[in-house]
């Protein structure tokens, strides 16, 4: 039932791949490590979940991925391309939504932005904002400024706008770690929707492991730092997935103590050796 | 339109009240003979003045003339101050590179330079307009970079995260977000403009208000001399009273956001 993934996936170029990216902080003179050997992909089209015990380094792995930070070693391909900065078929939404979208915009001005360097009439982009929206349920909120808007509606915005930017790869850091639990079972239907509905590829981090189980085609389960990929797991729970019935699923169950058994280990051990800090 | 019926109606019945009775003792004071009335003449012979200023255009000229050079000096230092606040406030070598000439610059009143300005322009506009540019350009650079400097770093990500050049970074983000910081040198700044442009005309123009009122004075014409003061009180009166409705129409942003983020 846990399939260790191997060179099965080979046979089709992977959207994105990463090859033993590191990533060291210098603090106070002291070297601090926060991502050691991170290599894994991703294939278009899949919905990937990263989960590790807390402060194992999940956002600054995410930042590296898409170079919002430089990686202290190691590289990242896109489609077999190396990348050194942002690239634009990579989009990151934000752990914290209330920092992520202007102010000074409206919603509807908000998902314009990423639209303003394409190459389309004003007309094309009006309405491309108008359906991304649409498809997180906030139509009528266009002229609203973000700070009218409730927290889940915010992050909601958020992703609008990763949708009408249409990326190839939309990477999260706990999108929906800072929302009330009911929000976040319809933010994760939400985006379960989105990604099947756009057909994207998504690669979701997360600490809440049955978030991770409940999205994901496939969870990489990472271990503490200096951070490494512990483990790889097949999800194999059919789609599409519902709250009530996935997760009463036997094997979600299982998949659920075998992930968390692998977290807390690593949790311990990451104690033993005082080695994590808040991230 | 609603704000600007609301700015003029800011005044409350005590405020109408105590302008009202200082007027009438601008009118009793000279006429009693309390005060000197050749120096200090009745409201009414001053407002008579003012009047017939308007009527003949004179003051009208004259105030039209002040107000172009400080708003074009009040424009250019907008121009210089935003651009260099927002330079130094991003981009760490042009701040290490301006910091000590700027330092330095910024204290030097601006009226000392007059001297200066005479020398390279005799007394034609430029000579005000140059004086104006000095004295405005400080408030708002410093502003302008204070605000650039509190960027949230998160609003950057999210622009370079979606392909944000160099140039759009400062243009679409910065600036709009350094906005608060920015309007509250402007305020300062036209202020100053009125301030700079009534003092070099006074010190060495053959036209506009500032000179209206020392010509006036030479003249030995008092009660068109207080006609011209009164004037430039007006002027920089009403050039606030249009800031604060432009300030509330563009900013209204951000009284909602601070007020939320409580």
């Amino acid at each position: 039932m846990f399939v260790r993934l191997e060179a099965i996936m080979k046979s089709t170029t992977p959207l994105l791949r990463a090859e033993q990216v590191r990533r060291i902080y210098v603090r106070d003179g002291q070297e601090v490590p926060a991502c050691a050997n991170i290599t894994f992909s991703v294939n278009k089209g899949e919905f990937v979940c990263i989960v590790g015990p807390s402060g194992c380094g999940k956002t600054t792995l995410l930042k590296c991925i898409c170079h919002l930070l430089k990686p202290t070693d190691g590289k990242v391909f896109i489609n077999e391309r190396a990348i050194d900065r942002p690239p634009k078929e990579m989009i990151l939404i934000f752990q914290d939504y209330s920092r992520s979208l202007f102010p000074w915009r409206t919603v509807l001005k908000n998902v314009l932005f990423v639209l303003e360097k394409k190459n389309m009439t004003r007309k094309e982009r009006v309405d491309v904002a108008r359906s991304a929206l649409a498809a997180v349920y906030l139509s009528g909120f266009e002229n609203h400024y973000p700070w009218e808007l409730s927290g889940g509606m915010q992050q909601r915005v958020a992703i609008a706008r990763g949708i009408a930017f249409n990326p190839d790869i939309l990477l999260m850091d706990e999108p929906f770690a800072s929302v009330d639990a009911q929000t976040r079972s319809d933010l994760e239907d939400a985006i379960l929707e989105i990604w099947s509905k756009f057909s994207q590829t998504i690669l979701l981090v997360t600490h809440d492991i049955e978030e991770a189980i409940y999205l994901a085609d496939r969870v990489l389960v990472l271990s503490g730092r200096p951070s490494e990929i512990r483990e790889e797991i097949q999800i194999d729970l059919g789609r599409p997935r519902n709250q009530l019935t996935t997760k009463e699923d036997k094997r979600f169950i299982e998949y659920r103590h075998h992930i968390y058994t692998l977290i807390r280990e690593e949790g311990q051990k990451c104690e033993r050796r005082d080695v994590c800090q808040e991230e | 339109m609603h704000t600007i019926r609301r700015a003029i109606l800011e005044t409350r019945a005590s405020g109408a009240l105590l302008l009202l009775f200082l007027i009438v003792l601008w009118e009793i004071l000279p006429r009693s003979g309390i005060v000197y009335a050749r120096y200090f003449p009745p409201f009414s012979t001053v407002m008579a003045a003012l009047f017939e200023g308007i009527r003949s255009t004179e003051i009208l000229k004259q105030a039209s003339i002040s107000i172009y050079r400080a708003f074009y000096g009040y424009c250019l230092a907008i121009l210089i101050g935003v651009t260099l606040g927002t330079l130094t406030g991003t981009i760490r070598w042009v701040s290490d590179l301006l910091e000590i000439t700027i330092e330095l610059l910024r204290p030097m009143p601006s009226v000392a330079l007059v001297p200066i300005a005479i020398l390279l322009f005799g007394t034609s506009n430029s000579y005000n307009i140059s004086i104006i540019t000095f004295g405005c350009t400080w408030p708002i650079l410093v502003n302008t970079y204070e605000g650039a400097k509190s960027v949230d770093t998160q609003w950057i990500d999210t622009a370079r995260i979606y392909g944000a050049t160099r140039s759009e970074l400062l243009r679409k983000v910065v600036v709009p977000a350094a906005l608060p910081y920015i309007v509250s040198g402007l305020r300062i700044s036209l202020a100053t403009s009125i301030i700079i442009v009534t003092v070099t005309e006074m010190l060495a123009s053959f036209k506009g208000l500032g000179f209206f009122i020392m010509d006036t004075y030479n003249g030995y014409r008092i009660p068109q001399m207080y006609s011209g003061i009164i004037t430039i009180g007006l002027v920089g009166y009403a050039l606030n009273r249009l800031f604060m409705i432009a300030e509330e129409r563009f900013m209204a942003w951000h009284k909602g956001w601070t007020a939320k983020s409580v």
